[in-house]
C-alpha cells in the first residue's frame, strides 16, 4: 500500500528550482531516510507532505489524498524540527490539544510513559532543555495514532539513552505496519532505523536503496596495504598516500584475489568496512552521472 | 474534546499565565475613564455617552494589543507552523482567537462599568448596560478585523509599534477620548469618516436609545467588508511568503 507519493514534482521560487522532477513512493511498513546537502530539497519535500506547500508542477499525495485535506491529515504525525512550544504550557496540556484533532487519538498517559515524561507532564515546557523538548515534540507525533510519521531530525538534543529509546520505538512503529519518513544527520539513527534511503541532491532522487545496497554500491570495503615495489597492477588499482596503497571496493574478495594472483609483492593487508556516513561521503566525492542516476532495484527501493 | 474547545482552552492557559500580555490592555480603558472620563464629562447623557466612548476604546484596544499583536507574533512561531499541520485547525484556531479577544473585550468593557459606578457622576441602567454591551460585542467584529489585518500586515517586533501609531490617533479622532462637539472644526469633519467614531455613534445610541444615523451605520458596514477584503490579500501575501 502507497502511503506517500511525489509524481514528477517540481517546485520553484523564483528563478530557484527546489524539486526537479521528483518521483517517490513510500509503502507501508517502510523506513525512509531522506538525505542530501543543505539546500538539497529535503524539507521543501516534507514541507509538501504536510500540505504547508504546493508543488509548482505534478502531483503529492497522502493515502491518495491531497496534503493538507484534513481527512489525509488525520493520518499522519508530524514532528517539528523546532521545538518552541508555547512556554506556559505543560506537556499534558499540549498532548490533550493535540490529541482534541484526531478521531481515535492515542492514550496520552501511554504517550507520557512511551517518551520518557513522567516526571516533566505537569511543568510548564519554558523550564525543559532542548533533549526534554524533543521528547515532547516525538510525543505529539504520535498523539493521532498515525499510519505515516514524518520525522524532521528527530533526535536533535537528546541524549544517547532518548536516541536509543527513539530507535526502538520507531522499529516498533514501523514493524506494526506504519511508515516512516525521517531527516537526520545522525548517522547510526539512520542505520538503525530506516530500512530505505533516499538522497536528494539539487531538487531530484540520485540514490534510492537499502543501507546493504549503498554500502555496496559506494564502498562496502576500504583494502590498504603496503608494497615496496608496486608493479602495474598495485599502481593502476590502488591509490598511494604516505606509503600506504589503498581502494574502496564493494567486491574486496575478487580484488583481493586479483592483487595475489598479479603476482606483485605486498605485507599489512587490511580490509575496513565502511560505515553509511563513508559510504555516501564517497558516493558524493566520486559521483558520477551514471552512478548517481542509477536507482538500485533492490528490495529497499521495491518493498 | 472538540478542536475548537481545545483551541479556546489553549489560549487562554497562554494569556491567563502571561498577565503581562493581557492586564494593561485590559486594565488600561477603566484607567483612563477613570482618570479623565469620569471627572470631566458634565453630569447626565454627556457622562454616559464618555462611559460609551471608552467602553469602544477598551473593545479596539483589545482587537488591536491582544488580537493583532498576538497574530503577529504567532505567524513567526514555529508552534503555529506546526499546528497547521494538525487536521482542519485553521477555522478553529482563528474562531478561538476571535472569541477569546471577545471575552477579554468584555471584561475590559466591565472594567469601565465598574470603574463608571466608583468614580462616574452618572451610572447606566440595566437596559442601558445590557444595550452597550450587545452594541461592545457587535462593533467587536470589525474591531477584531482591523486587528487581524494588522497582525497580517506587521511583523511581530513591528505590530505593538503599529498599533500604537493606528489606534491612538484613530482613538482620538472617533471621539472616544473628547466628544466629537469639543474637536476643531476639521478634525470634526475627519472623524465623521473614521471606524472608530462610527463605533462610537452606535455606542452612543445604544445609551439614548436610539437608531444611530444609517450613515455611520453605512460606514462601518463598508469598513467591515473592506477589512475582510484586506485580510484576505494579506493572508495571501503571508502565505506566499512564509510557504512559498
Amino acid at each position: 500500500m502507497i502511503v506517500a507519493s511525489f509524481s514528477n514534482v517540481s517546485k520553484h521560487f523564483g528563478k530557484v528550482v527546489a524539486l526537479k522532477n521528483l518521483n517517490l513512493k513510500v509503502k507501508k511498513g517502510q523506513a525512509l531516510a531522506l538525505l542530501g546537502p543543505n539546500g538539497a530539497g529535503k524539507t521543501t519535500a516534507l514541507s509538501m507532505l504536510q500540505g504547508l506547500r504546493q508543488p509548482t508542477s505534478g502531483q503529492v499525495e497522502i493515502f491518495g489524498q491531497t496534503p493538507g485535506t484534513p481527512s489525509a491529515m488525520r493520518r499522519i504525525g508530524v514532528t517539528p524540527q523546532a521545538t518552541d512550544f508555547p512556554p506556559q504550557l505543560t506537556p499534558r496540556e499540549l498532548l490533550q490539544f493535540t490529541t482534541a484533532h484526531f478521531p481515535v487519538p492515542a492514550s496520552i498517559d501511554r504517550l507520557i510513559t512511551m517518551f520518557g515524561l513522567e516526571k516533566l507532564a505537569a511543568r510548564p515546557v519554558k523550564d525543559f532543555s532542548g533533549g526534554e523538548r524533543r521528547r515532547v515534540a516525538l510525543a505529539l507525533c504520535f498523539a493521532g495514532n498515525p499510519e505515516l510519521v514524518i520525522l524532521d531530525e528527530p533526535t536533535t538534543g537528546l541524549d544517547a539513552q532518548g536516541q536509543k529509546d527513539f530507535s526502538q520505538m520507531a522499529n516498533r512503529f514501523v514493524a506494526d505496519g506504519g511508515a516512516l519518513i525521517l531527516t537526520s544527520h545522525y548517522w547510526l539513527e539512520i542505520e538503525n532505523v530506516a530500512n530505505r534511503i533516499v538522497m536528494i541532491d539539487n531538487g531530484k532522487t540520485v540514490m534510492d536503496g537499502t543501507i546493504a545496497d549503498i554500502k555496496s554500491t559506494f564502498g562496502l570495503n576500504h583494502i590498504s596495504f603496503t608494497s615496496p615495489d608496486p608493479g602495474p597492477h598495485i599502481r593502476n588499482n590502488f591509490t598511494q598516500e604516505n606509503g600506504i596503497w589503498s581502494a574502496n571496493s564493494s567486491q574486496s574478495d575478487d580484488t583481493v584475489r586479483a592483487l595475489v594472483k598479479s603476482g606483485e609483492t605486498f605485507s599489512d593487508l587490511k580490509i575496513t568496512p565502511r560505515n553509511l556516513e563513508e559510504s555516501i561521503a564517497i558516493y558524493r566525492q566520486n559521483q558520477t552521472p551514471d552512478i548517481a542516476q542509477k536507482e538500485i532495484s533492490s528490495s529497499g527501493a521495491t518493498q | 474534546m472538540t478542536a475548537l474547545f481545545a483551541h479556546i482552552t489553549i489560549q487562554l492557559r497562554r494569556l491567563l499565565r502571561d498577565p503581562g500580555f493581557w492586564a494593561p490592555t485590559i486594565l488600561f480603558p477603566a484607567m483612563f475613564y477613570s482618570f479623565f472620563g469620569a471627572s470631566m464629562s458634565p453630569d447626565g447623557l454627556y457622562s454616559q455617552f464618555s462611559i460609551a466612548s471608552f467602553s469602544v476604546y477598551a473593545v479596539v484596544g483589545i482587537a488591536f494589543y491582544q488580537f493583532g499583536a498576538g497574530i503577529a507574533q504567532d505567524r513567526e512561531d514555529p508552534f503555529d507552523a506546526w499546528m497547521r499541520t494538525l487536521p482542519a485547525s485553521t477555522l478553529p484556531n482563528a474562531l478561538a482567537q476571535m472569541l477569546v479577544a471577545m471575552l477579554f473585550a468584555l471584561i475590559a468593557v466591565m472594567l469601565v462599568l465598574v470603574a463608571s459606578h466608583l468614580f462616574g457622576k452618572t451610572q447606566l441602567d440595566t437596559e442601558q448596560t445590557w444595550r452597550l454591551l450587545g452594541v461592545c460585542m457587535l462593533i467587536a467584529i470589525p474591531a477584531s478585523l482591523l486587528g487581524i489585518a494588522l497582525g497580517y500586515a506587521a511583523s511581530a517586533k513591528a505590530a505593538s509599534a503599529l498599533a500604537n501609531l493606528i489606534f491612538l490617533p484613530l482613538a482620538f479622532l472617533g471621539g472616544l477620548w473628547i466628544p466629537p462637539i469639543a474637536m476643531p472644526d476639521i478634525i470634526k469633519e475627519i472623524s465623521l469618516w473614521t471606524p472608530t467614531r462610527q463605533m462610537a455613534e452606535m455606542a452612543w445610541a445604544g445609551i439614548a436609545n436610539t437608531m444611530p444615523d444609517t450613515n455611520f451605520m453605512l460606514g462601518l458596514a463598508a469598513y467591515t467588508i473592506g477589512f475582510g477584503i484586506l485580510i484576505l490579500l494579506l493572508i495571501k501575501r503571508d502565505r506566499q511568503k512564509r510557504f512559498g
